[in-house]
């Protein structure tokens, strides 16, 4: 049984954990855990991600040159991935960023079209 | 790929850490540790599909499921002992004979001579106004090319010699070429010992006593030494200094064991535009074509025309690559030999996909839950393939095996017709070559089976018990095999007939003379020693005397060139009475004496043979012609007592004699004139007709030879029979393997019609049973079985007749006095193949008519 916590969260769309992954990475390089911290802490745990669906995208990030990897240390003092935005990767924040609030705009504007045709 | 193991590796250790940071926050929020680390691992969700996912990411899908498949393959092949073995073995005979046969076409026809830019090498040849060469060329019209050409390089002559070696152990008469100067750098051989010839050592008054020796001759007479430069050989008792050694193998003659030079304008020595024996090859300039140096060529004989004897007027020239000179006569042979191996492995291919198909059946369970578990088609297909790949891989393994004993034997079996500079070898033109056929195998056998296990009806396949009946398009696609299996094999059944009607035709063929009980063996003249032809004569009757008085000889002759010698010696004859009627009649012309034709056997047709009163050099000079010039010249006349002009001297027509066959078996008997020995004085072949095996007296006659002269050496003993043999040997190679490979073919097509009549009658057993039990004879379930396997045995035989008909045409230049649609050829074939088809329906039949009913249905 899901409990009420539970169901106020919102599953993520496709393709949408990458861009997060970005957005967290452009304030710094960091490791894997802290990421998932930072997605749910800014998303007021909104976005709840099952942490370990963050490694796979990680990896496709990294295959696909918009993230790198170096070793660094963790707050437990163990050596661990700590995952760096690149050039490329900041190109691309910028677009899909771009892209998510097109999309965002259009699909408020066809779920609340009175309220925004009220607007001045 | 390392960088994805590199990723991976660091992975585990990540998630790991990850959820123990998780677990000391939720410590820290004030959760028990076991709870703490509890709900770490639930928060992060499944580990290991994590770790999947993230692996797939850096995997190459479709190479791991290459090796997936590959290993499957093996797996499964392994598990089929019999089935792999009986695959493997039919595919690696198909494809090591493919190879084999491919490696002879390649170093003969694909490859160019082993020469530096042999593509520049020309022959050069004067031909005949009805446009055939020659055979040989005049010194002056070399000279002409040699002067006035612009397309050459280089241009060189040589002409073939033979010579009496002497002072090393027993006289020899050995083969050389005397060529000019450039001969070498034409062809762009160097010599390993030692120097070429010195442009002086080629023109009068330079030294001409110069010899150089093929690496052959070297081993054999000097084993090798290095030092041999400088040291002497006496050829004819003229004594020849060595200044080097040849490449092995450097020459396209392989008889040649030596060279010396080729004196230009030398005394005595006819370097005229009559006169033909010498050869000519050529270096084309880089970019210049064998034909553009042929048109230059015709246009400088055009120029020069008037300086050409009379009968040369209407004479061309040829320009052929040299290539073409020496290996283009084995392009039909072998080519047809390809045509007929690449039908063994077609039906070798159908053999094994016909047994893919019955194991398709015994897997098409494991298949349909396959299906079922929700493989995509193109997938069971793709494993299918790739067990097909493994399979022909295999076979081409084991084949190339085979091959390399392959190539052993027919290099043998060609040796006489392709010069020993081809060597055929596996290199990597072979090697990708049955590599690439291996794999048009396995698509060729593997698609069949592949579809129709991909399309598998899942339902029925499941509920099918092994026993069940096989489904009409399985039966289908096995027949399709089948017809395809017989009709190859018919057309390659009746190829073989032609060829080999065409060989006994060839047998049954009169040459003209009896070659059995013969034996025969050539004499040589060397100046210094026989300085006059009084002296040869002399010499020569003194032996044959010799060798008659031996116990077993019934006769001796002697003639300038034997028949099927290789040689030939041609000149223009005129009627004295009417000498330009017809202007050019070019006949053979021997020199014999008196007991040649009953020795031979060529039979007396009119008048006298030569006799010892005409074998002296003052006797008035006689003629014997054959059959063919009396009939030319003399349409309606009777020859005997007429005069024909022959060498500056009018000589009279004495007897007519039977046509021979002078080159070989298989041309007619040209025009042929026999004068006396004293009036056309040659260094003789002499042939003994003898009531022993004729080789047992070889060294007899060797002792009486030497006993008579002892520098003279006795040359080709050979008996006339091996002659022909010879004669016929690329018939008989070509022969010999169409004749294998038809019985190959036989063999795979039976093994082919047996299996599928055995698995079909598995198949119908319990049908069969219980038409038994119901009252069926032996003889009605025999009947229906039989009608099953014949089925698509005559409906190949009929598609195969249709394709021999198509094909026979391109056989027809090949054959010989045989019709490509010989009737019974393709009767004798047909019936050939029905029986082998009926014994191998046959046999599984029987056995089906005899199982008890009760025995088969309590199986089920």
């Amino acid at each position: 049984m899901p409990t009420k916590e539970q169901k106020e969260r919102i599953e993520l769309l496709q393709g949408t954990l990458d861009l997060l992954i970005l957005r967290t990475l452009l304030l710094g390089p960091t490791h894997g855990h802290a990421i998932a911290k930072a997605i749910e802490f800014n998303s007021d745990d909104v976005l709840q991600v099952e942490q370990g669906s963050l490694y796979p995208a990680l990896h496709r990030l990294i295959k696909r040159g918009w993230i790198s990897v170096e070793e660094g240390t963790s707050e437990n003092n163990r050596r661990a991935k700590f995952y760096r935005l690149t050039a490329k990767g900041r190109r691309q924040l910028a677009v899909e960023t771009s892209k998510w609030d097109k999309l965002a705009g259009a699909i408020a504007r066809i779920l609340r079209p009175a309220e925004q045709d009220g607007k001045p | 790929m390392r960088r994805r193991r590199r990723m991976l590796e660091d992975l585990e250790r990540d998630i790991r850490d990850h959820i123990e940071l998780e677990t000391r926050d939720n410590i820290e929020r004030g959760m028990s540790p076991e709870e703490a680390r509890y709900a770490a691992l639930r928060k992060f969700g499944n580990v290991t599909r994590v770790k999947e996912e993230t692996r797939e990411i850096w995997s190459v899908v479709w190479l791991e499921q290459l090796l997936q498949d590959v290993r499957y393959g093996l797996r499964m092949l392994w598990k089929s002992p019999g089935f792999t073995a009986v695959a493997v073995l039919t595919l690696a005979l198909g494809i090591g004979a493919n190879t084999a046969i491919f490696s002879v076409i390649n170093s003969a026809l694909l490859q160019p001579l082993p020469y530096p830019h042999a593509e520049q090498l020309v022959d050069i040849m004067e031909t005949l106004p009805e446009g055939r060469p020659n055979g040989s060329v005049s010194g002056g019209a070399f000279k002409d090319w040699r002067d006035h050409s612009s397309k050459f390089a280089q241009l060189s002559i040589y002409e073939d010699i033979r010579r009496n070696l002497t002072g090393m152990g027993t006289p020899e008469r050995v083969t050389g070429l005397q060529v000019s100067a450039e001969f070498l750098s034409v062809l762009g051989v160097a010599p390993t010992v030692g120097r070429g010839f010195a442009a002086n050592e080629a023109t009068v008054g330079g030294n001409n006593h110069v010899i150089l020796l093929t690496h052959q001759f070297w081993q054999s007479h000097y084993g090798g030494d290095a030092g041999v430069a400088g040291k002497m050989v006496s050829l004819d008792q003229i004594p020849y200094t060595v200044i080097g050694v040849l490449p092995p193998r450097a020459l396209l003659q392989d008889e040649v064991q030596f060279l010396i030079p080729e004196v230009i304008d030398a005394p005595g020595v006819n370097w005229g535009r009559a006169g033909h024996w010498r050869r000519v090859v050529g270096r084309l300039l880089p970019g210049i074509t064998a034909s553009e140096a042929q048109v230059e060529l015709r246009g400088i004989k055009q120029q020069l025309t008037t300086e050409y004897p009379a009968f040369k007027k209407d004479w061309s020239v040829a320009v052929t690559p040299l290539q073409e000179i020496f290996v283009g006569g084995t392009r039909p042979m072998l080519v047809l030999i390809f045509g007929a191996v690449a039908l063994v492995l077609l039906i070798a291919c159908a053999n094994v996909s016909n047994l893919l198909l019955a194991r398709g059946n015994a897997r098409s369970r494991e298949m349909a839950v396959r299906i079922a578990l929700g493989a995509p088609s193109w997938r069971i297909v793709r494993q299918m393939l790739t067990e097909s790949i493994l399979l022909a891989m295999s076979g081409c393994a084991l084949g190339l095996l085979l091959a390399t004993f392959g190539i052993t034997l027919l290099t043998r079996m060609v040796a006489e017709q392709l010069p020993q500079i081809l060597h055929p070898q596996l290199d990597i033109g072979v090697l990708l070559f049955s590599i690439l056929v291996a794999c048009a195998c396995a698509l060729l056998f593997g698609i069949l089976p592949a579809w129709r296990a991909a399309k598998a009806d899942v339902n029925h396949a499941l509920k099918e018990t092994e026993r069940g009946a096989a489904s009409r398009s399985k039966r289908r696609s096995q027949s399709f095999l089948v017809v395809s299996e017989f009709a190859f094999t018919l057309v390659l059944l009746i190829g073989a007939g032609l060829f080999l009607r065409s060989f006994i035709r060839l047998m049954e063929i009169d040459p003209g003379f009896n070659p059995r009980h013969t034996l025969a063996f050539d004499l040589s003249f060397p100046g210094a020693k026989y300085p006059h032809d009084e002296d040869r004569l002399r010499f020569t009757n003194d032996l044959t005397g010799r060798i008659r008085s031996l116990p077993g000889v019934e006769s001796v002759g002697t003639i300038s060139t034997l028949p099927l010698s290789g040689r030939e010696r041609g000149e223009y004859l005129s009627r004295t009475d009417k000498p330009q009627s017809p202007t050019q009649y070019l006949a053979g012309v021997d020199s014999v004496d008196g007991d040649y034709f009953s020795t031979m056997g060529i039979k007396l047709r009119r008048g006298r043979v030569i006799t010892e009163a005409d074998n002296i050099p003052t006797a008035p000079p006689v003629l014997v012609i054959d059959s063919r010039v009396a009939q030319d010249l003399y349409p309606n006349e009777n020859p005997i007592g007429q005069h024909l002009d022959l060498l500056g001297k009018s000589c009279e027509i004495v007897g007519i004699v039977g046509p021979v066959r002078q080159r070989d078996i298989e041309h007619d008997p040209r025009p042929r004139v026999y004068a006396a020995q004293a009036q056309i004085p040659t260094a003789p072949s002499i042939v003994i007709r003898t009531t022993l095996p004729p080789l047992s007296l070889a060294e007899t006659v060797r002792k009486t030879v030497l006993e008579a002269d002892p520098d003279q050496p006795i040359a080709n003993v050979r008996t006339l029979e091996q002659a022909v043999d010879k004669s016929l040997a690329a018939r008989r190679t070509t022969l010999i393997l169409l004749g294998l490979f038809a019985t190959v073919a036989i063999g795979l097509a039976c093994i082919g019609i047996y299996g599928v009549m055995s698995y079909a009658i598995g198949q119908r057993a319990r049908e069969l049973c219980i038409r038994t039990a119901l009252g069926a004879r032996r003889r009605d379930i025999m009947r229906l079985v039989l009608r099953g396997g014949m089925k698509p045995s005559i409906m190949g035989i009929v598609v195969g007749l249709t394709g021999a008909f198509a094909l026979a045409r391109f056989l027809e230049s090949q054959l010989f006095e045989v019709k490509a649609l010989d009737p019974l050829v393709y009767i004798a074939s047909v019936c050939l193949l029905g029986l082998v088809a009926a014994l191998a329906i046959y046999f599984p039949a029987r056995r089906a008519a005899k199982v008890d009913p009760m025995v088969a249905l309590r199986y089920e």
